[in-house]
């Protein structure tokens, strides 16, 4: 096994743990905030205090 | 009263996409998005009409590209929405046509970016050959591509185009130091226009034909609409990054056909699959042949990031106004980005990418585009028609008005015959999906959106109403 062999099983292994790792925080997003909110922004101008604060 | 107004009245929290961006994220984004069609693939467009058919094409589409970067700048300095042309054609022209340029601007930067993750995967397996490994999977690396950048997305959009900057600014950088380097000052010494430039070998229609890969130089520069609900100041910074992009796509062009035109045989050219990179190669300084490969790369990667950001924001958009599922008009509470439609484009882009087909995905990509194209100047005349100039505030005003509209439609219907020579069954392929699609966005989808809801920019009645 080589230099190159390794790299490629290395590119599965960060691909495999970054969309898995985004995926899992999709999940945990749905499960923490409410469907109402994370739906809620909408097209064209916003008021400052209408956004919610990190 | 809507939903949104019933909302806002109750005093209820909303997230947004965060707007962060300056003039200078714009120009990468656009500028990011179409600078790996000058390492690869403008050069098709040299087996179709020779050397200089190839250069005849590169101005008269720029010339196409200009009047659509003038066109849009107006538009979207009034249509401050991530949706782009998408929330253009909702306004101004009425929501199957809206729909249609929605699904144009989706599968347009999804198949860009599956091309541009085949370039970064075949790229490595040249490399990986020439190190003595042969047999090397292109596929891992065309998954890692996409995924690193999907990550770069799904964390947040400033990070996304600083970086962005960084690596379009780079590759760019490589064309000047490749075009310092082949001494243009000092004609015979490296270029060979004298023994190299031929008469059109297929004559005038060869130039036509030409045309469809000549768009291969500034396909995308439109994408910088997609960034208009993120930007600070969208009346200043998307007309300045618009316009600026495609002057530094004009200057990119010209010297990308001026130098790999110098050194490269039309025959040879006509089919290279990395054409600025074989013109370092033929320098014979290892040092060009290294920075060529880094800008391939970069334009590469930027070229897929900016497609991964734009068609994720025209999903969003449609997802929010019901025109597909509401699932996909989610954002990200904490980084504020269209998270769940940059998730689900994943493995639309990886499955185009894992045909191998490199040509057939441009195509199709390109044929989506222009379809966009065609679209812009009949919206141009309807948005001056029904909001002339002194009725609502303009960012930009384009000049000689309907002149660029005229150009911008004349030149894409001769395009569209020139993608019919080469590309006559994918064009009709492709139309055929368009109409199912409006079939089944008019007669199923359409009962689902909230009428009232999609008109939001805060413009008045348009002329005649």
């Amino acid at each position: 096994m080589d230099f190159w062999d390794i790299l490629e099983y290395a590119a599965w292994a960060i691909s495999i743990w970054l969309l898995a790792s985004m995926l899992i925080d999709a999940y945990r997003v749905s499960q923490d905030y409410s469907e109402d909110l994370l739906l809620s922004s909408r097209e064209g101008e916003l008021d400052e205090e209408d956004l919610v604060n990190d | 009263m809507t939903d949104s107004a019933t909302a806002a009245a109750a005093g209820q929290p909303r997230i947004s996409l965060l707007r962060v961006l300056g003039p200078g994220h714009v120009w990468a984004l656009g500028v990011g998005i179409v600078l790996v069609g000058e390492f690869m693939g403008w050069n098709f467009s040299v087996g179709k009409g020779g050397a200089l058919g190839s250069l005849i094409a590169c101005w008269v589409i720029g010339l196409l590209y200009t009047c659509v970067a003038m066109i849009d700048s107006e538009v979207t300095s009034t249509v401050a929405a991530a949706g782009g042309q998408y929330a253009q054609a909702k306004h101004i022209m009425g929501p199957l046509m809206a729909f249609n340029v929605g699904l144009y601007l989706v599968m347009a930067y999804t198949m860009l970016e599956a091309a541009d993750a085949l370039v970064v995967g075949d790229l490595l397996v040249v490399v990986a050959e020439e190190m003595g490994h042969s047999g090397l999977s292109s596929q891992p690396f065309v998954v890692l591509t996409i995924a690193i950048l999907a990550w770069l997305n799904y964390r947040g959009v400033f990070m996304t185009l600083s970086v962005n900057f960084l690596i379009t600014a780079a590759a760019f950088l490589s064309i000047i130091i490749l075009f310092v380097g082949v001494q243009p000052w000092n004609p015979g010494a490296v270029l060979k226009h004298h023994e190299l430039l031929t008469d059109l070998p297929y004559g005038w229609i060869g130039v036509i034909a030409a045309f469809q890969f000549g768009i291969w130089y500034y396909l995308g520069i439109e994408g910088t609409c997609q960034a208009a609900e993120e930007v600070r100041s969208p009346a200043r910074s998307l007309p300045l990054g618009t316009m600026s992009g495609i002057i530094t796509l004009l200057i990119a062009a010209s010297l990308t056909w001026y130098v790999a035109s110098g050194l490269l045989p039309w025959e040879y050219l006509g089919q290279a699959a990395v054409p600025l990179y074989d013109t370092a190669r033929m320098t014979g300084s290892t040092l060009l042949q290294i920075f060529l490969f880094i800008g391939t790369m970069f334009a590469a990667i930027a070229s897929a990031n900016g497609c991964i950001n734009d068609a994720a924001r025209a999903w969003f958009s449609m997802g929010r106004d019901r025109y597909m599922l509401v699932f996909f008009g989610a954002v990200h509470p904490r980084y504020r980005t269209p998270y769940r439609s940059i998730l689900f484009l994943i493995p639309i882009a990886i499955s185009f990418a894992f045909t191998g087909l490199l040509d057939q995905v441009i195509t199709f990509s390109i044929l989506s585009g222009l379809l966009g194209y065609t679209f812009m100047p009949i919206n141009m005349w309807m948005f001056r028609r029904k909001w002339p100039l002194d009725s609502i505030r303009r960012g930009y005003v384009h000049p000689f008005h309907p002149l660029p509209a005229i150009v911008l439609m004349l030149l894409c219907i001769t395009t569209f015959f020139a993608t019919y020579l080469g590309y006559g069954v994918q064009l009709l392929a492709m139309m055929a999906f368009y109409i199912l699609a409006s079939l089944w966005f008019a007669y199923h989808r359409y009962k689902y959106v909230r009428r009232g809801d999609q008109f939001t920019m805060p413009w008045p009645k348009p002329l005649g109403y």
